[in-house]
């Protein structure tokens, strides 16, 4: 359902979501290159990307609620990257432990620090390009960028298929629930194991299946996705901002080790 | 002579070592509307992926009087529309007026000729609201429909359906059984709904273990419960209830 609401939102009429996706894909791009190559200290300096996120996100009139939580889900990931650092990088001690003999060192905070500030800025980043775009108008954008065809087609069978596969196998664990009489499922490893490989089976031969649908209709190893895009002045207006801020805030901050 | 828009010459066709279809011939004439039946596993679909190519075996199959190879495989995708019995597979681009765009786009039509055929078609099968929705966010009457559209943008001459009516709604299954009789060209669909057969084609093969039982026409042949039942079929009630009809009145007179 959440699929279906970012969907829902990326159809805005806002400017921001009317802007051409081939400024607003490198222009995502850049912004999330930028902020991973600055320095980590000091981390106040976050604050500029920070507002020019805001900015855009408020620019585009998203719910803003929905978008952070959003965003959340992928913060575990990044915390689990940046959890271990204050404990291994660094030599000034802040504090140690005893009983485990470990130590928590400032550089290393500073880093953690910094990687979940930059995560969580990418992640906006990329939340923002996501909720002002539509996923067709995205993958168009990759054709007329000339990113690999391969890699669009990937792209498009996963955003198409996806929402298929989460189906089945929430009607396979349906199914197990409804036979498992109330209980607790005895084995659930080794039926969850089974519910994989099915799964898997079953992608293998859709795939095949539409492989075919496709040759049906005269595929011949192209995809020929629409583009009908136009630049326009707002687009170019857009990119010097961008670019202006870029090479402002590059300025001001010297590049330091990225993540 | 008329050139029959698809003949099959002999086909027969191996599944791992099991031969599925038994040296099957007929001819299906240009306007045709032909059902073929039979129960599970009985090799129609296996017959129906061979008209426009997508399986290749010993015998012959020819299409508008073109014999069906490498070389003119391209040239006869684009005359024969297949439908898939599962609309997923059916629909696999992002959109719907990408999905219904991509047979023309296939066929070398310009980007504003082949967005003016997807859209003309989604018009007929009333989707144009739908046109940039994703599939799967559709009914199944819709996905149903949009499969279809993706087919009609091809304008192909001859329609090859497989199951076109499972999954489907009363209502639903209504309006693709009016859809299909005004779909112009030959038609050839496998269905185990006999009565949308019986509605739909005037000619009905009736397949049974990969070999072809019967070919007539579809009144005469569905009414034949002897000829149905060991093929695992039953006579549709409409056509029960009619022979009831008539053997009633001829007891009463």
């Amino acid at each position: 359902m959440h699929h279906r609401r970012v969907e829902q939102i990326a159809l805005g009429r806002s400017w921001i979501h009317r802007l051409d996706p081939r400024i607003k894909l490198p222009a995502a791009l850049l912004l999330v290159a930028t902020i991973a190559t600055r320095p980590q200290e000091p981390w106040f300096h976050f604050v500029a990307p920070l507002t020019l996120i805001l900015l855009g996100l408020l620019l585009a009139k998203l719910p803003l609620g929905f978008v952070f939580s959003r965003t959340l889900m992928v913060l575990p990931f990044v915390a689990m990257v940046a959890l271990f650092l204050p404990f291994s990088q660094g030599e000034e001690v802040v504090h140690c432990f005893d009983s485990p003999g470990i130590c928590i060192y400032r550089e290393g905070l500073g880093a953690a620090l910094a990687i979940l500030l930059k995560g969580i800025l990418a992640i906006m980043t990329v939340a923002w390009l996501v909720f002002t775009t539509p996923f067709n108008h995205l993958l168009q954008a990759m054709r007329a960028l000339k990113v690999p065809q391969v890699v669009v087609a990937v792209l498009a069978f996963l955003f198409r298929y996806l929402d298929i596969m989460a189906d089945e196998s929430m009607r396979m664990r349906r199914a197990r629930l409804a036979r498992s009489a109330g209980r607790r499922v005895r084995w659930p490893a080794r039926s969850t194991g089974g519910m994989v490989g099915r799964l898997f089976l079953r992608a293998l031969d859709r795939a095949e299946r539409v492989y075919r649908a496709m040759l049906a209709r005269g595929f011949d190893g192209e995809i020929r996705l629409f583009a009908k895009f136009v630049l326009k002045k707002s687009d170019l207006g857009f990119a010097s901002v961008l670019l202006v801020f870029v090479c402002i805030y590059g300025s001001f901050t010297h590049a330091g080790r990225g993540i | 002579m008329k050139i029959p828009a698809l003949s099959v010459e002999k086909l027969s066709f191996w599944y791992h070592e099991k031969k599925v279809l038994h040296d099957i011939s007929f001819q299906i004439n240009p306007g045709e509307r032909v059902g073929v039946v039979g129960r599970n596993g009985a090799g129609k679909s296996t017959l129906l992926l061979h008209l426009n190519g997508l399986l290749r075996s010993t015998g012959n199959v020819y299409v508008n009087g073109v014999k069906i190879e490498k070389k003119s495989l391209a040239s006869i995708r684009s005359q024969v529309g297949f439908v898939f019995s599962d609309t997923e597979d059916q629909l696999f681009m992002p959109t719907i007026i990408e999905d219904a765009a991509f047979g023309p786009l296939n066929m070398g039509l310009s980007l504003e000729e082949a967005y003016e055929k997807a859209d003309s078609a989604l018009a007929r099968m009333r989707l144009t609201h739908l046109r940039n929705s994703t599939p799967h966010h559709l009914s199944d009457g819709e996905r149903r429909r949009a499969a279809i559209a993706t087919v009609l943008s091809m304008n192909p001459s001859i329609w090859v359906l497989d199951e076109p009516g499972a999954n489907l709604d009363c209502q639903s299954r209504r309006e693709l059984i009016t859809l299909l009789r005004s779909l112009n060209g030959t038609v050839i669909l496998a269905s185990h709904d006999l009565d949308l057969v019986l509605q739909v084609c005037d000619r009905i093969l009736i397949i049974e273990a990969g070999k072809l039982i019967a070919d007539g026409k579809v009144k005469e042949v569905l009414s034949d419960e002897n000829l149905m039942k060991p093929c695992g079929l039953e006579v549709p009630l409409r056509l029960q209830i009619e022979n009831a009809s008539v053997h009633y009145e001829e007891k009463a007179l």
